[in-house]
């Protein structure tokens, strides 16, 4: 029972300063604490594609910009009001994620990942070529989104609540999807296939299934990049951004809903600081960070946090458990 | 609670207290009330009044370019005293330029004129690619901070205060664009103007928002045809590089005039904003000299191999090849003309008008493309540093002395490219609209920057800066047609088309809304 | 007829060079197990050290011979002193140290260069001129190099694996170390030699490349998805498979940003992928990948 007052009060703690940050924070931090939580929603979504159904996909900034050019199209293009558009991202990445994860079940590990990352190579591309939907090369830009007057908040609060809001659901959805028949099933096919499939589990429609939430959770982030910046353009959809999700997640742990949310606050600011360390240099303090890190914690930051609680709790160490 | 959770918790307040960035009384414009306060004290500083005129309509800009704007369409508007100004005296730019394109009754409440002025410094901030692939950009914005270094060092700077330039790098991702001008924005110490920033989609990203900021957003590093083409919505913005669609033109009408024989055009372009630009442009141009696009090719940013596309355009057997195409993509596409049986004239855009580009394509390069180097064209405006004919010129060897001496030593430098001194161009350029400016504040320097007439030192002869309001929104419009046979660049006299850019733009093809 | 077999040819030499870092991309995953997301940009810094000493006034074939030696060498220190320690790891943490190098080297290069283009001279001498092959098809010098040097790598390759006794030993090793190590195999040290071989195999491939489409840090980029999407076609173990795959690669998006009206010069790359896709889904392991019992 400790244990799981610990972590609700650490969870408590940080929803806290979360929900404090637009209230503390300057209006351009709050946008980049917004943006870091989106990136988390991504991960949080390729976790479960990964963690818990074993697949690797180095192509999810393709859903992210199918949802990103769906919102900016209906609300530049259709007059809806931003908000609405984040359900109508979701389902559709949805459906393309089960489009996508259908050919995907024959496919394996390495085979899987680069072909996904063919799918991101090329998503640019077709991107300028549908010109008449997306606009092309210069893409869209949209107002800026304007809190309704009921809620007394600035706009940019308005936003960052609306992103707060969305990624508390979806951690809450994950977390009950992880502990459900379906999410146990995962985990089985993950573990052992043949003994999954042998205990009556349709190894086919858990996969599938698998993808389309992940992309689910990429088209909804989406959408809300759209509402951050106000518009989209081909150029910030491709190779780089894919690689940089799986970044996030072993950063900040495979499997793990914690190290969603850590992975996707360190993808983003991280190589933001290396950049202010030294701009020239910001790759190699970066990618030396990133191989600091796998020697520090290949399992990611969580993996460190349940190491040093392992060591924390040693017998010598009874003090500290009292709470 | 567990040890573990408290170091957490401390951990993450830690985190949070140093990030720094804390949210102001005002929250829609961060106060920026510190800096009004330094500003008071020093000399000159009376804020501009102006006797501000709007245009009516963008259809003046548009569907009659070339005439001129008068004051007699507009509605003379004055603005009321804002909380900062002193003596309200309406102050008009020099010379017969036209009236104050600035309504400062559109600017925020708390606006200030002079802000990122202080004492010592005048700040400019810019963002620009610095790292990644297109990180060759950067050696524009080392080029334009020494030049500033420089003036700083030997002019003391203007009116004793230093030229600074911040730069935040954006990877060239328009959404780190943003980011980086919403940081500047938001900061203690906000920029006096943006400066010198790159890429279309990147600086439609942000325009808006500097606009309703009313800061300056200088000399767009773009050939786009959007920062002139829209004042009355984006007054504050203007570009200063020549626009793709009228480089394009200009070598149509250039080739249709030393060739009449020429029927049919081979086009290879950059699948973005850019290669865009010229594809709209040659479209435009060739309907009107009645030539015929035969065959078109495009390529990926960033994706060298092109032997397919060449292949292509070679089967069509079109006289002239069109390269709306940059970089090395430049060389590869020269190399691999050259090498095929396909023999037309050819053509690259002007960022491409460098001999280390050209030379990499040479005899000495990877192939022996000489047999076709004598039939380069390009249109330049620029002095080329790596072509040892200028070294001599007043402007060259003052670069060429000072360029690296007063570099920033963060930066990458190399005298000899061409952007280098694309940039130390623009630096002197800056330096030029703040003497030209009756006064050192905001629309004082705006309003310079749309009345130019600066001969700058890296031009060619005969080449200069010139702007004049909404009628001529576009800064450099005079080229010299060069002709590269491997060895030498053999240029043209100086073509004019001062104020004729949007004859060659389609504005319905902007990105204006 | 012309065009056809032009566009056949230069898909011919572009399929060559995603073969040769195809290669390299499998002589790591056969040893170690793992893809090297750095393979690209190694190759690249390799370039550029090339580069730096023909730049200095070094011969051509010193250049070379000291920059594949150097190659090698870093290949083997990298495997050593980078990879092993973590070997017990995921291999998505493995995956993680690759990008970590991928970023790195990319901007070092960047650093110590500048990313400005350089032009390399090709291999050799005649590799600026321009030959006129049967049928009016016109390839230069430096690409039927290229196509050349694959042929022969990938003959030695095939002769070391199949008939030297280390090739034999890096087989058993890589399929069983830990029998291997029983065995008396110093695993450890043929790992270090797939690496350094693979390193030296990428560093050729950059050299032979770079005069074509100019040296930069962005030389490989693009490149190494080519490079990827031949080994995955061909099968990541194979490097017959390699070959075969990468010409197909490039044959594939040559003919069809030609031929086939949808695909333009900008889907090109779609064409590889949907390529892969079609194979795949047909033969999962790839074109000459060993099928393995998939013990999930």
């Amino acid at each position: 029972m400790r244990r799981l007052d610990g972590a609700l009060v650490a969870a408590v703690v940080v929803g806290a300063l979360l929900l404090a940050a637009p209230f503390y924070y300057a209006p351009y931090r709050v946008e980049q604490i917004a943006s870091a939580l989106v990136l988390a929603i991504i991960v949080l979504g390729l976790g479960i594609l990964t963690g818990f159904s074993g697949q690797i996909s180095l192509g999810h900034s393709a859903f992210v910009g199918i949802g990103a050019y769906i919102a900016a199209i209906l609300v530049e293009d259709h007059g809806w009001p931003y908000v609405a558009t984040i359900p109508v991202a979701g389902a559709v990445c949805l459906g393309a994620g089960i489009v996508v994860g259908l050919p995907a079940l024959r496919l394996r590990g390495l085979h899987l990942a680069l072909v996904t990352l063919a799918f991101a190579a090329v998503f640019p591309a077709m991107l300028r070529r549908f010109n008449g939907l997306t606009h092309g090369n210069r893409g869209i830009r949209l107002d800026d989104a304007v809190a309704p007057g009921w809620t007394g908040l600035a706009d940019d609060q308005w936003v960052y609540m609306v992103v707060l809001v969305t990624a508390a659901a979806l951690f809450l959805f994950a977390r009950n999807v992880i502990r459900s028949r379906v999410g146990r099933s995962m985990i089985a096919v993950r573990d052992d296939e043949i003994a999954a499939q042998a205990a009556g589990i349709n190894v086919a429609r858990v996969r599938t299934l698998a993808f389309g939430l992940s992309a689910l959770f990429a088209g909804v982030a989406g959408a809300l990049e759209t509402l951050l910046v106000g518009a989209v353009a081909p150029s910030s959809f491709g190779v780089l951004p894919s690689i940089g999700y799986v970044v996030g997640l072993v950063i900040g742990g495979v499997g793990s809903l914690v190290g969603a949310l850590i992975g996707g606050f360190a993808i983003h600011f991280l190589p933001r600081w290396a950049a202010d360390i030294n701009v020239q240099l910001s790759g190699v303090v970066y990618g030396g960070l990133l191989i600091a890190l796998t020697y520090i914690a290949p399992d990611g930051i969580v993996g460190l946090g349940r190491r040093a609680r392992r060591l924390l709790s040693s017998p010598t160490n009874q003090g500290d458990n009292k709470s | 609670m567990k040890t573990r959770n408290r170091a957490i918790i401390l951990s993450l307040a830690a985190l949070a207290a140093a990030c720094g960035g804390q949210r102001g009384d005002d929250e829609s414009s961060p106060a920026s009330t510190s800096v009004d306060d330094t500003t008071t004290s020093v000399d000159d500083t009376t804020t501009t009044v102006g006797a501000a005129t709007t245009t009516e309509g963008t259809a003046a800009v548009a569907s009659t370019p070339g005439t001129e704007v008068t004051t007699t369409e507009a509605e003379a508007t004055t603005t009321e005293a804002e909380a900062t100004t002193t003596e309200a005296e309406a102050t008009t730019t020099t010379e017969a330029a036209p009236a104050s394109l600035i309504d400062l009754a559109d600017c925020p409440a708390d606006y200030n004129p002079i802000e990122g002025v202080t004492e010592d410094e005048i700040r400019f901030a810019s963002s620009v690619p610095q790292s990644g692939p297109a990180g060759t950009f950067n050696f524009i914005a080392s080029g334009i901070r020494s030049y500033f270094n420089y003036y700083n060092a030997t002019k003391g700077g203007y009116e004793g205060r230093n030229l600074v330039l911040d730069i935040k790098d954006d990877v060239y991702e328009p959404n780190r664009t943003l980011e980086n001008v919403e940081e500047f924005l938001g900061s203690d110490q906000r920029p006096f103007a943006f400066l010198g920033m790159i890429g279309t989609p990147n600086n439609l990203f942000v325009w808006d928002k500097i606009n309703e900021a009313c800061i300056p957003h200088l000399y767009v590093l773009t050939g786009a045809a959007e920062w002139g083409a829209d004042i009355p919505t984006h007054p504050w913005s203007v570009g200063v590089l020549p626009v793709y669609q009228l480089e394009v033109g200009v070598f149509l009408d250039y080739l249709v005039e030393q060739n009449p024989g020429v029927k049919t055009l081979a086009l290879l372009y950059q699948n973005d904003d850019y290669g865009e630009s010229y594809r709209m442009g040659l479209e435009k141009a060739a309907a009107e000299h009645g030539l015929e696009i035969v065959a078109t090719e495009t390529h990926e940013r960033g994706e060298t191999i092109i032997d397919i596309q060449i292949n292509n355009l070679a089967e069509s057997g079109a006289d002239v090849f069109i390269g709306g195409i940059t970089g090395d993509t430049c060389t590869n596409a020269i190399r691999g003309i050259g090498e095929s049986a396909w023999d037309p004239i050819l053509y690259i855009s002007q960022t491409c008008t460098s001999k280390n580009f050209l030379d990499a394509a040479g005899p000495d390069g990877a192939t022996g493309a000489d047999k076709h180097a004598a039939d380069v064209y390009s249109v330049t405006y620029i002095q080329d540093p790596s072509n040892p004919a200028f070294a001599s010129s007043p402007g060259m060897s003052e670069y060429l002395a000072n360029v690296e001496v007063y570099k920033d030593p963060n930066m990458p430098m190399l005298p000899n490219v061409g952007i280098t001194a694309v940039g130390w161009q623009i630096g002197e350029l800056v330096a030029a609209t703040l003497e030209s400016a009756g006064e050192l504040s905001r629309p004082a320097i705006m309003d310079a920057a749309r009345s130019l007439d600066f001969d700058g030192s890296m031009l060619l002869d005969g080449v200069s800066f010139q702007t004049g309001g909404t009628a001529d929104p576009y800064a450099l419009e005079q080229f010299s047609v060069v002709q590269y046979d491997g060895t030498n660049y053999k240029y043209s006299e100086i073509r004019d088309y001062e104020g004729r850019t949007l004859d060659f733009v389609d504005v319905d093809d902007l990105a204006l809304e | 007829m012309d065009r056809f077999l032009q566009q056949v040819a230069d898909g011919i030499v572009n399929g060559s060079i995603y073969a040769l870092v195809a290669l390299a991309l499998v002589l790591i995953h056969r040893t170690t197990g793992l893809v090297n997301f750095a393979q690209g940009e190694l190759a690249m810094l390799s370039t550029y050290v090339a580069w730096s000493l023909l730049d200095s006034g070094a011969s051509m074939p010193v250049a070379v011979a000291v920059t594949l030696a150097a190659s090698f060498a870093g290949g083997a220190l990298i495997e050593r002193v980078l990879i092993r320690p973590v070997e017990s790891s995921s291999p998505l943490a493995i995956v993680m140290i690759t990008i970590g190098l991928f970023i790195s080297v990319n901007s070092l290069a960047a650093w110590i260069w500048t990313p400005i283009g350089r032009p390399l001279r090709p291999l050799f001498g005649f590799g600026g001129d321009v030959f006129e092959l049967p049928a009016g098809v016109r390839l230069n010098g430096q690409e039927l190099t290229i196509v050349a040097i694959l042929l022969v790598v990938a003959g030695a390759l095939y002769v070391f694996f199949r008939l030297t006794r280390i090739g034999l030993l890096m087989r058993a090793a890589s399929s069983n170390p830990t029998s291997s190590r029983l065995a008396g195999v110093n695993v450890g040290r043929l790992l270090m030699l797939g690496w350094g071989l693979a390193a030296t195999m990428g560093a050729l491939a950059g050299i032979l490349v770079a005069p074509k489409l100019t040296l930069s840090p962005s030389l490989m980029l693009i490149v190494l998805i080519y490079g990827f999407a031949a080994a995955t076609l061909g099968g990541f173990d194979s490097p017959l498979g390699a070959v075969v795959g990468g010409i197909a690669v490039g044959l594939a998006e040559s003919l069809a940003a030609t031929y086939v009206a949808f695909v333009g010069s900008d889907l090109k790359l779609a064409v590889a992928f949907a390529l892969i896709l079609v194979v795949l889904l047909v033969r999962p392991a790839g074109l000459f990948g060993s099928r393995t019992v998939h013990r999930a």
